[in-house]
């Protein structure tokens, strides 16, 4: 089969991809925007049953335009994209719905595959009824189905009230909002937030919302186990002590339903197969993808725009998808307007504005050591190959300092997954448990393909 | 960050398949070797590979000879390492595609057989009634009760972890960076964690063979070969044997007809259950990518032989850098031009099956002053040597 030429291919339709396609689109240019997902919108526009305007959100009421608008272009025809790979000779290759692949040939690319919810593993995490807060949202908003009839909501981070209140907006009973960061870190985050009212009205929205629904709030609290024989029945929660001494006191709640989240990690494999340098920046979420000022990564042609190069959030997305699509209408030679200088200005301002939000965010979501030294040994740490807390202290302790090392020794991130849920919370605690820096831990390298595909579709028109 | 020993018994340098197995035996026969690696262990081509222990895959003659001994050594090491390394003796089948394979098996399987392998052609039903999954494309095949696979990563950490508890030092992260010499002869090997003296150093640097022995004035004719690897999902038993392809051992010895002729096949159903199909062969320089056109040659190949493959997912590929030499034999043994300096490198793609023999004739080596096989079909020297016109002549540089 062929590849198909074109100008640029957008690889990821949410706020980034969407915001960056409009604009290549405008200029001219052949753009292919291309998502696993059946809708454009990402993760910030996913799963709304009822038809909205996205509240008081403007990155949402943003993102939600350009998705309507993406519709009716030609860019975005074909949904149900996932890209696999992004080759030496600039190929790059997805594969569709039907199992059929995707072969193009752009002169540039965007990457803006967006980022994931970072988990924390405890004693009964793997029980059923313990979900992903992002899972739960999903449930409300895209199925209407209530993800349990009494839910603790817990961990860190803005999502976690999000998913509380939806939930308690579909009138579900949620029990509780334990959330690990304490008031220091929430009161830097209101601090940066001052300067963005909407987002800090969505807040306080959510808060009345919770209050009304007699959802407890507490902050500084934390997990550390969920019991029940079958499923979750119950959520014991103890109190973080200042400067991580250890506290007993402790919360029980009956409940049969568990959300949690830990902040999001960026989806790197596409950025990392395609052999784009990472850095490791702490106030950005961790390992990101390094970029220039006009959002180039260390390949050139090879653009980043969106929670890949540090998470931020939505307006950090949107504000970004622009400026890399700037990026590469420059890098093609293509001829800019007059307005277009003063317009990347704005656009750098912005983007400045929502990094310093970015930073509020990554220290509400940063995981204490104490949770990681806390976890108990028999805890499942690797769910896809079953390896325990204990089995990585044993291997860390016989030699295995890094990922790598733990990979070969334990399997650990070598299943379906391929340490996607796993690699970020292994990434924290060898740092922890090796007392190494963890911008000297690479995360686990991808290489094509960085998503399953069938032998089928790879053999496809090919003879043996 | 630990400093290096100040002196040691031997330095062996790498800790893929072959160094671990060097420095094992060493240690096993009393001595105290540290093992310097630039990554982690098994961070070369032996993390990077299959596991298969094929017999039917070794020249006859003597390269068999050696991986017989090496399969009887893997068997009885077993018992000698703390880590178990999923050795199966599953049995091999080598499929065979059409009359021309055919006829070129019937010779093949009969100069194995005089080297005292325990082989057989089977016709097609036969081959398909020994292993369901394979297709009607296959006319008849080579069968070996003998092949077996292996884990090849956690056979170099058993490896590893045996001679650690035997007094071998073994240090990760640790990259040699030069040598220092007296009299023309090795006295200290210098590492980014220090300067270690001594008189004995074994280069089982793998593919990055000739960057290290450059620093000597060396040119070992290595050249790194890439072998990308699909890994799928893990599957209820799909193959009951391991498998190759009639083509993958022609492609094996002769790069002209890698070039020339389709894919060739290599398929082994690991313990877990995870399917590891391979591989390619081809000459990449140092690039560990996988391409476009390597995974689908592969996939093409394999849904070609066993179609329930076709409905299986790919969670993952590889490519690993196999250390090819002209003659497909490894180079073991001394370099008289710098005394003390030991090669034990180039296996292709026979390392993991070679990897015990080959540790236990250069310990021998090291300790006795001789081993028990006659390595001189092996000498590292062989192709600067008048008869190396011979190879140039057939024409299978890179
Ligand atoms: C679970 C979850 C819940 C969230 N909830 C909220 C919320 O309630 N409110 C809020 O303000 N923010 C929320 N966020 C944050 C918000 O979604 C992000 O800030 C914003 O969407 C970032 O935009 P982006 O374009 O960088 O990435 P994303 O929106 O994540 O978009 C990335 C897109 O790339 C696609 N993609 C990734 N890899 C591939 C591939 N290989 N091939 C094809 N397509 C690919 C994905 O399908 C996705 O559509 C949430 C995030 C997550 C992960
Ligand atoms: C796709 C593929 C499939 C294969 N299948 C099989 C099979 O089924 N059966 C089989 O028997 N063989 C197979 N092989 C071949 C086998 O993998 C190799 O022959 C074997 O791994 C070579 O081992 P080694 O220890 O010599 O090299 P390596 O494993 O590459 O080890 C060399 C080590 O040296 C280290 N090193 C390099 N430079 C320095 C330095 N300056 N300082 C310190 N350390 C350094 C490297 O980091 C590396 O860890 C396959 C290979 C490939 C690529």
């Amino acid at each position: 089969m062929d590849t198909e030429p074109c100008d640029v291919a957008v690889c990821g339709a949410g706020p980034a991809g969407l915001a960056a396609a409009a604009v290549l689109g405008r200029a001219g240019l052949d753009v292919r925007l291309l998502d696993e997902n059946p809708l454009p919108g990402g993760q910030l526009l996913r799963r709304s049953r009822k038809p909205t305007r996205g509240g008081l959100d403007p990155a949402r009421r943003q993102g939600l335009r350009l998705a309507a608008r993406s519709k009716g272009q030609n860019f975005y025809g074909k949904p149900l994209q996932r890209v696999i790979g992004i080759f030496a000779d600039g190929e790059v290759l997805a594969v569709d719905a039907g199992h059929r692949l995707v072969r193009l040939r752009p002169r540039a690319a965007i990457l803006a595959t967006g980022a994931r919810e970072r988990y924390l593993p405890f004693a009964g995490w793997t029980l059923p009824g313990v979900m992903g807060a992002g899972a739960a949202q999903i449930l409300v908003k895209a199925h209407g189905i209530l993800p349990a009839r009494r839910l603790v909501v817990a961990g860190a981070g803005p999502l976690l009230y999000a998913a509380a209140a939806e939930t308690a907006a579909a009138r579900g009973r949620v029990l509780a909002v334990l959330d690990q960061a304490g008031w220091r870190e929430h009161w830097h985050l209101a601090l940066a937030l001052c300067r963005q009212p909407t987002k800090m009205l969505q807040g306080a929205a959510y808060l009345i919302r919770l209050q009304a629904a007699g959802c407890r709030v507490r902050c500084g609290w934390r997990v550390v186990r969920a019991e029940g024989r079958e499923r979750a029945q119950r959520v014991v929660a103890v109190r973080s002590a200042p400067r991580g001494r250890p506290s007993n006191e402790t919360m029980v709640f009956s409940a049969d339903g568990l959300a949690i989240g830990w902040g999001l990690v960026p989806n790197l494999e596409l950025a990392q197969q395609a052999g784009c340098r990472l850095v490791h920046d702490e106030h950005r979420g961790g390992w990101v993808v390094d970029t220039d000022a006009a959002l180039q990564t260390s390949r050139p042609g090879i653009f980043a725009a969106g929670e890949v190069t540090g998470i931020g959030g939505g307006a950090k997305a949107l504000v970004e998808g622009e400026l890399a699509a700037f990026g590469v209408i420059d890098y093609l030679g293509s001829r800019l307007g007059g307005q277009v200088a003063a317009r990347r200005r704005w656009l750098n301002h912005r983007r400045r504005r929502e990094l310093s939000l970015g930073r509020a965010l990554a220290a509400v979501t940063r995981v204490p050591p104490e949770a990681l030294a806390g976890i108990p040994d028999d805890t499942v740490v690797c769910r896809c190959e079953d390896v325990t807390m204990g089995d990585i202290r044993r291997a860390v302790f016989s030699g295995a300092d890094s990922l790598s090392a733990l990979k070969k020794t334990l399997r650990l991130g070598m299943g379906i997954c391929q340490g996607r849920t796993c690699g970020p919370v292994v990434l924290d605690l060898l740092a922890l448990l090796t007392r190494q820096s963890p911008a000297t831990l690479p995360p686990f390298g991808a290489r094509a393909p960085i998503k399953p595909v069938t032998l089928g579709a790879l053999a496809e028109g090919r003879s043996p | 960050m630990k400093r290096a020993p100040a002196t040691a018994d031997a330095v062996v340098i790498g800790c893929g398949v072959i160094g671990a197995s060097v420095a094992f035996h060493l240690a096993l026969a009393g001595l105290r070797p540290v093992v310097c690696e630039r990554a982690d262990l098994a961070a070369g081509s032996s993390g990077a590979c299959d596991g298969l222990v094929f017999l039917q895959s070794k020249k006859p003659g003597l390269h068999l000879h050696l991986a017989l001994e090496s399969q009887r050594r893997l068997e009885a090491l077993r018992a000698m390492v703390p880590l178990d390394y999923e050795y199966l003796r599953c049995g091999g089948l080598v499929a065979i595609g059409d009359e021309a394979e055919h006829e070129a098996m019937r010779r093949y399987v009969a100069a194995q057989r005089d080297s005292g392998l325990d082989v057989r052609l089977v016709n097609g039903p036969e081959a398909r009634r020994l292993e369901p999954a394979l297709s009607e494309a296959v006319i008849a095949a080579a069968y070996s009760p003998l092949d077996a696979q292996i884990n090849p990563m956690r056979l170099t950490l058993a490896l590893a972890a045996g001679a650690r508890q035997r007094g071998a030092r073994i240090m990760p992260r640790t990259a040699v960076t030069g040598f220092e010499c007296q009299a023309g002869a090795i006295c200290a090997v210098a590492t980014t964690r220090g300067t270690i003296r001594t008189r004995t150093v074994v280069l089982a640097t793998g593919a990055d063979t000739p960057r290290l022995a450059a620093l000597l004035g060396l040119d070992p004719p290595i050249r790194p070969r890439r072998g990308q690897l699909l890994v799928t999902a893990p599957q209820r038993q799909i193959l009951r044997h391991c498998l190759i392809s009639a083509r993958y051992i022609a492609v094996k010895y002769d790069p002209a007809l890698a070039a020339r002729s389709g894919q060739s096949v290599s398929m082994e159903q690991t313990a877990r259950g995870n399917l590891l199909l391979g591989s390619t062969r081809e000459f990449a320089g140092y690039d560990r990518n996988t391409t476009v056109d390597g995974i689908q040659a592969i996939a093409a190949a394999c849904t070609h032989i066993v179609p329930v493959l076709k409905q299986v997912q790919v969670i993952r590929a590889f490519a690993g850098l196999r250390p090819w030499t002209p003659d497909g034999l490894p180079l073991l043994g001394p370099v008289p031009a710098v005394p003390g300096l030991v090669l034990a490198a180039g296996h292709e793609g026979d390392g993991i099956a070679l990897s015990a023999v080959t540790g236990a004739l250069i310990a021998e080596l090291i300790v006795n002053g001789r081993p028990r096989i006659d390595l001189n079909d092996f000498d590292p020297m062989r192709f600067s040597a008048p008869a190396s016109a011979e190879a140039a002549a057939n024409g299978v540089s890179p």
